[in-house]
């Protein structure tokens, strides 16, 4: 596979909280960065942050399927804690989940992971447990952000710039939750690969995705 | 011209061969002119024209050398106010790329000197067939206890080539046994690491506990707690001696407890790799605000 000519510019901002607007954030730190052809990749947890979707665990009431369920995940999963099942459960419903522990059974006795996935819905997997990352939120459980595409829409329409939200991790895994186009995809899986968001407290929620001119003719 | 936009800050101790250095790097999105000056405590590097696109705060470092740095904007440009534990001698480079690096380097050669023939003994507790606390999800103490350990070697290596573990795999050892191999090497600092372990899962925090035994050894556990406190922002649970500890006689020597494996928030931090480097961290600031404090 060829490789983007590309670079990042991370974008410190401050403390993302819930009092904040994720479009207007955008907007506000990207400009005199961002030009025409640039992408602007912001990461997945900050979006759920301002939309209320970072909740404390000691808000969470596990129900006794939650304790129970919560067993299965390897320990270094999303869903490990009973609060965070419990959140699962209320974002799927416990029918998805049940049938995404049965899939989940099946893949193990086939040596194949990530049905329960397939089965109970993508969003779950974007949940992160209490990840110990990110202060002050480094105690919460953070829900994959609510309707993705629209905030992207939204952050195109405000800055002129292709957007992109991610989750990427430190283990080169990208992933591209929604985009305003089928390129920026392409360019922000290969760009965001090294993870220029940080996984600690750099707080570099937005990055700037520079391409040149021959790169974004090939993905187009 | 449109002037250049400061879009980030970050800090990182560069273990050079022989010659570690705190590094102060600052994105920007073209080269700007700037201005440094030395001030008593540090240095202060103006970006001239420049105007900062990422949010101007006091960064928090704590790497042994730097401090904070202040960052503010201001009618001339972008002011970076670095503060420095101790003098150090420094230098700016740039590195060209987008973004464009202006590095600020610092020499690290007085940690050199501090920790220089130092013996220091670590010991993850626990081990083998007794596995200490477990988390209300599945973490074991005695797996844990040894990442500490092995991150806090990782920092201490290119300071001093005498880190001992008092054990290296999963096999149980007493305390006696512990403590005697650091009286064997006359180690100067003895640090065994736990966590706390309770019936009552709402019990969270950093404690650390001293030898009784040896001088001084109060403030030590003092200093730690205060600097793993400002590391990984958790609650203190205070100081109190140790009465195991005194196997070790006059030797200084630490059971650290910077989390409680059984509050099942915190052990859900220990599950992030960033939170072992954070507590090594702030034991080594901890140890060097103690010897610091001997010398001075």
């Amino acid at each position: 596979m060829m490789c983007m000519p590309c670079y990042t510019i991370p974008i410190r901002t401050h403390v993302i909280t819930e009092q904040d607007n994720i479009i207007e954030l955008a907007k506000c730190y990207t400009e005199g960065v961002v030009e025409p052809g640039d992408i602007i990749a912001i990461a997945e947890s900050v979006v759920a942050i301002t939309q209320k979707r970072a909740i404390l665990p000691e808000e969470v009431q596990p129900g006794l399927l939650a304790r129970f369920l919560c067993r299965f995940p390897g320990k270094h999963g999303s869903l490990a804690t009973p609060p965070a099942m419990e959140l699962a459960l209320r974002e799927a419903g416990t029918i998805r989940i049940l049938l995404g522990c049965v899939a989940a059974a099946m893949g193990r006795l086939i040596g194949k992971r990530g049905f329960f996935y397939l089965v109970a819905g993508r969003e779950l997997a974007f949940i992160d447990d209490i990840a110990g990352t990110m202060w002050p939120y480094e105690r919460h459980i953070i829900l994959g952000p609510h309707k993705p595409g629209k905030i992207v829409a939204a952050i195109k329409e405000a800055t002129g710039a292709d957007v992109v939200i991610a989750d990427v991790n430190d283990i080169k895994c990208v992933d591209i939750l929604a985009a305003t186009s089928p390129a920026s995809v392409k360019i922000a899986k290969e760009a965001l690969v090294d993870n220029p968001f940080g996984n600690d407290d750099q707080q570099t929620p937005i990055v700037v995705i520079k391409v040149k001119k021959e790169a974004q003719d090939r993905a187009a | 011209m449109t002037a250049s936009r400061i879009t980030n800050l970050w800090s990182k101790v560069h273990y050079n061969p022989n010659r570690p250095v705190s590094r102060v790097v600052v994105e920007s999105t073209t080269p700007f002119q700037f201005d440094a000056k030395e001030s008593p405590s540090g240095i202060t590097l103006i970006a001239q024209g420049a105007r900062a696109n990422m949010y101007c705060e006091t960064i928090e470092v704590y790497d042994g050398l730097i401090e904070w740095i202040k960052v503010e904007e201001h009618a001339e440009g972008v002011v970076f106010d670095i503060k420095l534990n101790h003098p150090s001698p420094w230098r700016i480079s740039c590195e060209q790329g987008i973004p464009h690096r202006t590095v600020i380097s610092f020499v690290r050669d007085h940690l050199l000197t501090l920790f220089a023939k130092k013996v220091i003994f670590i010991d993850p507790g626990h081990g083998g067939n007794d596995p200490g606390g477990k988390g209300p999800v599945d973490l074991l103490e005695k797996d844990v206890t040894m990442i500490m350990a092995t991150a806090l070697q990782d920092l201490l290596k290119p300071l001093t080539d005498q880190v001992y573990l008092t054990r290296t795999q999963d096999y149980p050892l007493s305390q006696w046994m512990r403590c005697n191999l650091a009286v064997k090497m006359n180690a100067h600092i003895f640090i065994s690491f736990h966590t706390h372990h309770s019936h009552d899962a709402a019990i969270q925090g950093t404690a650390v506990k001293y030898n009784p035994a040896a001088p001084g050894c109060a403030s030590l556990a003092r200093f730690t707690l205060e600097e793993i406190v400002r590391k990984i922002k958790r609650p203190s649970r205070g100081i109190e001696p140790d009465p195991q500890l005194r196997h070790l006689g006059l030797i200084p020597g630490l059971t650290v407890e910077p989390v409680a494996i059984s509050n099942w928030v915190e052990e859900g931090l220990l599950r992030n790799p960033t939170l072992y480097r954070k507590i090594a961290q702030g034991i080594f600031n901890g140890l060097l605000r103690f010897w610091g404090e001997k010398k001075g």
